[in-house]
């Protein structure tokens, strides 16, 4: 029988001596970023050049749609795609709680309300019924975000969308390998957004892209991120990719299969490991979904000994940097304008999850060192709790 | 006057095969970047996270020491610094700005849920004219004010503190293009509550895109950097994100380019002062001398009088195309007469005569990294044949547009 953690209970070292964070943070080969980096440097075009188009043809082809748009984050795609896509003379935009801590900034930007809705207890997204109840004459838009772990029901959502006439943005920041019902996520509702923060799927070191399959929208959006005002409202926002952050999304790009690869082994591991430990579940990325692994999603049932703030305490002090996934709610955070209904599912569950390790600063012999401190964890639950206790 | 001149316009060769471009364009050595990108992915550390990376820290440490300012916070892009600024200033409603600046500084303001009101300039200058602030304060409803440092030159930065404070309101720059520029033995970066500068690789320091937030006030800084994507403590109630994280590859980029500042200043004074011998014996055009400032020469910015030039600015404009030479006429149509500014701009339209005027006149060459001395001499030549062979220009493009 393996000791309690040491770091907290006998004042030792951290098992890990370096940080293991749950980001990404894929390095993909450096001769392949420079062999990019010469191309823009010969062409003396530092920002949205040769690559940003390059990568734009090829993120296209990647989500099979129309058309990509490179821009500087994922947050400011939301911004001007909002921006260009609401519907004149309303307020409103739908988005759940349970997400993106900065929904509400983003929305605050495109100079809209925020309207919180529910999500759905099984995929942790928002649904066609709960989007439903927030609709109102006032509605301008409804961005959706898949989860991140598996789809939200993206074409019942369009098709809600549609027969309200309402605009639909899905945030698939966290979603950019999957497909939902056979098609690649970046074609449904009216544009969908996606971020290369060095966390995300495409490691950019930073940086963001529009899908659409809407070819006047992609020119209009092209136009708006360069600054050039085309829209009715009169706004505009440099918000142009550089050629390093596009030689670097391209890098990525070139690797991605062996990314995901080194994903699933770690991921199977964590399943496998923690299939033994009562009271956590691994939420499964669901094969017919074209899972990337990336992320590990654990649900902390009624059985766990502690809770998950003291839980996730324990893994940080071993330098294992798990999080509670979407904390705080978003309708907890700025002061500003809100609507925000009971949410019964939301209250309910957004304390159960948290998301553990799975970067590339961690490697398969850590995943079994991380599911040993939750298997000890859990074999030393009562002990823990009176340690909490007489603190 | 004998003899067809060697112009395109008269069918001749163009001076140059390849586009003659607007900007600076300076960039590192390519050994040094790859270095530095070897490093950065030896480190994996990307990007800021909670906190910003090791190369982003080192940046705003040598950003400060050079302008003698407390804080300069990085950033991804400049107008989104502009931003920031607005919104952690407490702005809201009507901002005095000038109309001859990038529309960009307007569109900051409209993001921000400010609305422009457009002061005119010095005719001398181009720089902000403190006349002009004055006569918008005495109007109802001014919340601030968000001055502009022009073409490597500076704003009037005394009178419009003066101005600011008699009126309490905050003042704030667009220091996009007076990056290492110095008024009285003080850097641009430590006037007003803030400055912004633009790392664009149009400006003199560049960071491929980016920019940085200087200020001398802790609060405001710890401001900005939650509201770039820091995790900041003890901001008061959350800030609002304007998520504008500079990377680490940006950082290392301007450090390296922050070596080379000295270099490529000289290099800007020397194009500067071959454009300034040359032009000056042209009639008609005059070329706009930072005055009062020691200037980082980041912008040739001439202006003509075409009754003595002979040829009207947008005239010069078709002849150097023609040659290849991308000068451009800036901000034109003026702030105040595009959309969306046109519809809210109307009543200030009178008092915007210096404004329209410039932008009748004015134009830009090129200078910095991608344009050699020699080059420069023969844009020279160009305009000094434009001057000479006017009158036959006239009718040659008189019958190309009719020929469109």
């Amino acid at each position: 029988m393996s000791c309690p953690p040491r770091a907290v209970l006998f004042g030792g070292k951290p098992l890990f001596a370096d940080v293991k964070p749950t980001g990404a943070l894929y390095r993909p080969d450096i001769e392949t970023y420079l062999a990019y980096s010469h191309s823009f440097v010969e062409n003396t075009c530092y920002t949205d050049g040769a690559l940003c188009r390059l990568l734009e043809l090829r993120l296209a082809e990647f989500h099979t749609v129309e058309r990509s748009v490179s821009v500087n984050s994922g947050f400011w795609g939301h911004v001007l795609a909002i921006s260009a896509l609401a519907l004149p003379g309303r307020r409103e935009v739908v988005a759940p709680a349970f997400g993106y801590r900065r929904t509400d900034d983003m929305i605050a930007w495109a100079g809209y309300t925020p309207h919180f809705c529910d999500v759905d207890a099984e995929t942790l997204g928002p649904s066609v019924d709960t989007i439903k109840a927030a609709l109102n004459d006032k509605t301008a838009l409804i961005l959706a975000p898949h989860p991140m772990v598996n789809c939200c029901d993206a074409q019942g959502i369009e098709d809600l969308g549609r027969a309200h006439g309402i605009p639909v943005v899905f945030d698939s920041v966290e979603a950019a390998y999957r497909s939902c019902n056979d098609k690649r996520v970046g074609g449904f509702g009216d544009a969908e957004i996606f971020s290369m923060h060095a966390t995300k799927l495409l490691n950019a070191f930073e940086g963001g892209y529009i899908t659409t399959n809407n070819s006047k929208l992609a020119d209009r959006l092209q136009s708006i991120t360069r600054g050039r005002v085309v829209s009715d409202d009169g706004k505009a926002l440099h918000a142009e990719l550089n050629e390093m952050h596009a030689a670097m999304a391209l890098a990525s790009l070139d690797e991605l299969d062996d990314h995901i690869a080194l994903n699933r082994r770690k991921y199977d591991l964590y399943v496998a490991g923690l299939r033994t430990v009562d009271g956590l579940q691994i939420v499964p990325h669901k094969e017919s979904q074209r899972p990337d692994y990336r992320l590990i999603v654990a649900r902390i049932g009624d059985s766990w000994p502690l809770s998950r703030e003291h839980t996730l305490h324990l893994l940080q002090t071993e330098n294992v940097l798990a999080r509670p996934y979407y904390s705080p709610l978003n309708h907890k955070t700025v002061e500003y304008p809100r609507i925000s209904p009971t949410l019964p599912v939301t209250e309910a569950i957004s304390g159960e999850f948290m998301v553990l390790p799975n970067s590339t600063h961690v490697s398969e012999a850590d995943v079994e060192k991380i599911v040993d401190i939750l298997a000890t964890i859990l074999r030393h639950g009562a002990e823990l709790k009176l340690h909490w206790n007489a603190e | 006057m004998t003899g067809k001149p060697s112009l395109a316009v008269f069918g001749a060769k163009p001076r140059f095969n390849q586009p003659l471009p607007l900007g600076q364009f300076y960039w590192p050595e390519w050994q040094t970047y790859e270095n530095a990108a070897r490093d950065i992915f030896a480190r994996r550390f990307y990007t800021s996270q909670r906190f910003a990376g090791p190369l982003v820290v080192q940046f705003q440490r040598r950003l400060q020491d050079f302008l003698g300012v407390k804080h300069a916070v990085a950033i991804r892009n400049a107008v989104t610094g502009l931003m920031i600024a607005t919104h952690t200033l407490g702005l809201r409603g009507k901002v005095i700005v000038p109309s001859w600046a990038s529309d960009t500084t307007a569109q900051a303001l409209l993001w921000s849920n400010c609305s422009p009101v457009f002061a005119d300039i010095d005719p001398e200058t181009q720089q902000l004219s403190p006349v002009s602030v004055r006569r918008l304060l005495e109007g109802s409803g001014i919340k601030g004010i968000l001055g502009v440092h022009l073409w490597g030159a500076a704003s009037p930065v005394r009178d419009l503190e003066m101005l600011a404070n008699e009126y309490g309101v905050p003042l704030y720059y667009d220091a996009s293009h007076a990056f290492g520029c110095r008024v009285n033995g003080r850097s641009v970066g430590t006037f007003g509550r803030v400055e912004v500068f633009s790392f664009h690789p149009t400006n003199v320091l560049s960071t491929g895109e980016g920019g940085c937030l200087a200020t001398n006030d802790d609060a405001l800084a710890d401001k900005f950097m939650a509201m770039r994507g820091d995790e900041v403590s003890g901001t008061g109630p959350m800030m609002q994100s304007a998520t504008s994280r500079m990377s680490e590859i940006q950082a290392a980029i301007g450090l390296m380019m922050i070596d080379h500042f000295e270099r490529n200043r000289r290099n800007n004074e020397e194009q500067h002062r071959i454009y300034e011998r040359r032009l000056s014996l042209i009639p008609g055009i005059r070329i706009l001398k930072p005055v009062g400032t020691i200037s980082n020469y980041q912008n040739l910015v001439g202006i003509v009088d075409s009754s003595e030039f002979g040829l009207a600015r947008d005239e010069l404009l078709m002849i150097l195309k023609a040659e290849n030479v991308m000068a451009e006429r800036n901000f034109h149509p003026p702030n105040h007469l595009i959309r969306p500014f046109s519809k809210i701009a109307l009543e200030y339209r009178p008092q915007l005569q210096n404004t329209e005027l410039a932008a009748r006149s004015t134009f830009q060459l090129p200078i910095g990294a991608r344009v050699t001395a020699d080059q420069i001499e023969h844009v020279c030549e160009i305009i000094h044949e434009a001057h000479r062979h006017s009158e036959s220009i006239k009718t040659v493009l008189v019958s190309l547009a009719e020929t469109d």
